[in-house]
């Protein structure tokens, strides 16, 4: 069996790009009060953006057990070598629940790599995807590493939310508070910059907005791939890919929902742009 | 003798000698906040105190000259350092204030009473600073002659220079001394040396500089520096109510330096809200010449700690609701100042000047303003000014969110200006005469003005404000906000019943905002 590439839930990738290209993800968990969910698999995209705004206390999430990636490892243990990307450990405790269920594996299993991609949802998504083509070509254990890694680097994630709420009592806003302030309501535009979240811009409405993650895509340097991503508002990342394939004809641009773990992060209107820089 | 001719001598020559160290002074600022400013603050402190005595007669006496130098020294004090120094001027002051002329034991006297002020004027004074170096300068015995006592009194000031180090162990760990107290000794030694009338060396002493490495571990990026260095200048206060402000005051903040004079206060604090602490002392007397810097940035500028590309911006506001808004989305000095009180060049030229970046935009924020920053801009020293003419509080805040996280100074200011277009702003204020053309207003009436232009005249600032609304909504396209800055004499359910208009009559959110701006009861921002 080839190199194979083991994920997390948070890479927002598409069902069936999962399938056709072999890939593991592993879920992590959402949790409404008492009640837990796998992210993805006990709980679609659908019902949890439905459920979201109803939600009294605001849900929270947790990372997948050492022992769910332990079981993840064995059932692929004649592969030549595994390869586990997944979200930034700024961001997550993930890639260490990934370490740990390694450790717990039998004396004979196939050489693991972790990589820290630095990144979330499809910035992480992109990365896994070049390191399973790399691997579906053929690749050996250090080329598909070697992908996951390059592809993480050539990511850009840039997101606006609705509100900090969310974000804040995730507690993921970190050195971004200061420059985002709190005394006006904003529509803070975001990037992941090494990893952590930053704050770039400080629009006041959400069209303006809409108008300055635009700004930012246009200025993203030569683009090969660019994902809209979403939560509650399909009408505004339609409209906004519309946008960027009028301007940027000659690049492949989708839309994608993200994940219920990072929309727990984000809240509802949160909408953002993944993209990938050509080599 | 020490008489007026002399001791205008003595001034001039002190504050000169002071001026050519600023910068030597600065690279040694270690206590109680490495900002690296104490030399600049000295520098101002005493040219102000000069300019006051350049105003009088030439037929001054002594105790005029020595008064008018304490009093613009209090009027101009920046920092620890200046307000302690104008402490020392005013003791100094009210020793001479007997005599035409002063000899050794008067002056004895005087600088006594000088180190006895400057100690007053500190909540907890610390060994190892200009405070004991004030003490220790103090001859033990008289000598008759002036000039005789004061050659004394530089010599034992030095001595005490080079044991602070010794008092105060932070001093001996960066491997320097203190800068106040080595700003008093040089501005001692101007003294002696216009006394004598001898003229100053052209080229400053040498000072040493802060050991890199304990800039580099004991003012990590984490620690250390924070929160606003805060100054003003409260008018007005009952005698009876400064024990309560002092009080008050140190629960505010930290470094705290407060020194009266007949009714007036001067206020050095470092505070994480200094729009706070103006609130605070609002209660014993009327604010004035209110002025914050961010110490934590102008550390990291004067120490190279920055990347040195984002601009600074100096805003001037008029407020204390608007001075915290300001502060919170990021500008790194404040000046107050608006309709009435307008600040002058040299106010907004020292405000760029303390932030130490390379480039500072300027937020005038009013139209009254517009000048006097633009002629700061001719004024600036290292900084290059670049001044984005807001006319409004409104749209200079605008300009302030505008500004993007890590653009360099052109593109900074390119985003500020795009920024102010896309929001319309409308001003209700209240008419200060009365007038006819272009719409009949009498004496305090309110009235709503759109592009500085008169363009509603109502009987209440509600209904002003509303019609504004309405107008500035007629004229945009499709807004989604309008954020309500509320002006200090509103009462709060009139606001609140505005809000409520406001949405109903024009179906988008509404932001109430505490501005608490003088003379606009209300500002309007549509985008």
């Amino acid at each position: 069996m080839p190199v194979r590439v083991v994920t997390d839930s948070t890479a927002d990738l598409e069902p069936e790009r999962v399938e056709a290209l072999a890939i593991t993800v592993v879920p992590l968990n959402v949790h409404f009060g008492q009640e837990l969910f796998q992210d993805g698999v006990t709980i679609s995209k659908e019902q949890f953006y439905e459920r979201l705004p109803e939600s009294e206390a605001l849900p929270h999430t947790s990372q997948p057990s050492p022992a769910e990636f332990k079981l993840a490892y064995e059932a692929l243990g004649d592969a030549e070598g595994i390869v586990s990307v997944h979200i930034g450990g700024k961001l997550s405790g993930t890639i260490n629940a990934a370490r740990q269920g390694a450790e717990m594996l039998d004396e004979s299993h196939p050489p693991i790599a972790f990589v820290d991609s630095d990144q979330a949802s499809l910035g992480l998504g992109y990365a896994v995807q070049a390191a399973a083509e790399a691997a579906r070509d053929g690749g050996n254990f250090e080329q598909v590493t070697d992908a996951a890694r390059d592809a993480a680097h050539r990511c850009r994630v840039v997101l606006f939310v609705d509100t900090l709420e969310y974000l804040q009592k995730g507690g993921r806003i970190g050195r971004a508070r200061a420059f985002l302030g709190t005394l006006l309501r904003t529509k803070p535009l975001l990037e992941l910059r090494g990893g952590e979240i930053e704050g770039i811009e400080r629009p006041r409405t959400r069209q303006r907005a809409i108008d300055r993650l635009f700004a930012q895509v246009m200025r993203s340097p030569r683009p090969e791939k660019i994902g809209i991503l979403y939560g509650s508002t399909p009408l505004d990342a339609y409209q906004l890919a519309e946008r960027v394939r009028e301007a940027e004809p000659e690049v492949e641009v989708e839309v994608v929902r993200a994940s219920p773990v990072i929309g727990v992060h984000t809240g509802p209107g949160a909408l953002g742009a993944a993209i990938l820089r050509s080599r | 003798m020490i008489d007026a001719a002399a001791f205008r001598r003595m001034l001039a020559s002190g504050s000169a000698w002071v001026a050519s160290h600023a910068a030597a002074l600065d690279a040694i600022n270690v206590f109680p906040v490495p900002d690296g400013d104490t030399g600049s603050n000295l520098s101002l402190t005493l040219r102000a105190a000069n300019e006051a005595v350049a105003a009088l007669d030439d037929d001054a006496t002594l105790p005029d000259i020595a008064r008018a130098a304490s009093d613009g020294a209090l009027l101009g004090a920046r920092g620890n350092s200046g307000v302690i120094v104008s402490q020392w001027l005013r003791g100094l002051a009210g020793g001479l204030a007997e005599a035409e002329r002063a000899d050794g034991p008067a002056l004895r006297a005087a600088l006594a009473q000088a180190a006895a002020a400057a100690r007053a004027s500190m909540q907890e004074p610390r060994e190892g600073t200009i405070i004991s170096v004030a003490r220790d300068l103090v001859p033990a015995e008289d000598t008759a002659a002036a000039a005789a006592l004061l050659k004394r009194a530089l010599t034992l000031a030095d001595a005490a220079v080079e044991r602070t180090p010794e008092q105060l162990p932070v001093l001996a760990a960066a491997g320097v001394v203190d800068a106040g107290a080595r700003g008093l000794a040089v501005l001692l030694g101007g003294m002696d040396a216009g006394l004598h009338d001898e003229a100053l060396p052209a080229v400053a002493q040498s000072l040493g500089r802060i050991d890199p490495d304990w800039l580099a571990t004991a003012v990590g990026e984490e620690e250390g520096v924070s929160g606003f260095c805060t100054e003003f200048l409260l008018l007005g206060v009952a005698a009876g109510d400064v024990p309560d402000l002092r009080l008050a005051l140190e629960e505010a903040g930290e470094s705290l330096v407060l020194v009266e004079d007949r009714d007036r206060v001067r206020v050095h604090i470092h505070a994480d809200k200094p729009e706070a602490v103006a609130l605070l002392a609002a209660a014993a007397g009327s604010v004035s010449a209110f002025r914050a810097v961010d110490m934590r940035r102008q550390a990291d500028e004067f120490h190279h700690r920055r990347d040195g590309v984002r601009a600074a911006v100096v805003a001037v506001v008029a407020g204390e609701g608007f001075a915290g808004l300001f502060r919170e989305y990021g500008a790194a000095a404040l000046v107050s100042g608006g309709a009435t009180e307008n600040p002058s060049a040299g106010a907004i030229a020292a405000a760029a000047e303390s932030t130490r970046a390379a480039d500072v935009i300027v937020l005038p924020n009013h139209a009254n303003v517009i000048a006097a920053a633009e002629q700061a801009a001719g004024m600036a020293g290292a900084r290059r000014l670049h001044v984005l003419p807001t006319r409004t509080q409104a749209h200079g805040l605008a300009a302030l969110l505008g500004l993007p996280a890590d653009a360099d100074a052109d593109h900074a200011l390119e985003a500020m200006r795009q920024a102010t277009e896309e929001i319309a702003v409308g001003e209700v204020t209240l008419a200060a005469r009365e007038t006819t053309a272009p719409v009949r207003l009498r004496l305090g009436q309110p009235f709503g003005l759109l592009d500085g232009e008169i363009a509603v005249a109502a009987e209440s600032s509600e209904e002003a404000a509303s019609e504004l609304a309405a107008r500035m909504a007629a004229a945009a396209g499709e807004p989604s906000l309008l954020t309500l800055y509320v002006g200090r004499d509103v009462a709060a359910p009139n606001a609140e019943a505005l809000v409520a208009e406001l949405e109903r009559a024009l179906e988008i959110e509404v932001e109430l905002v505490i501005g608490r701006q003088p003379h606009y009861p209300y500002l309007l921002a549509l985008e």
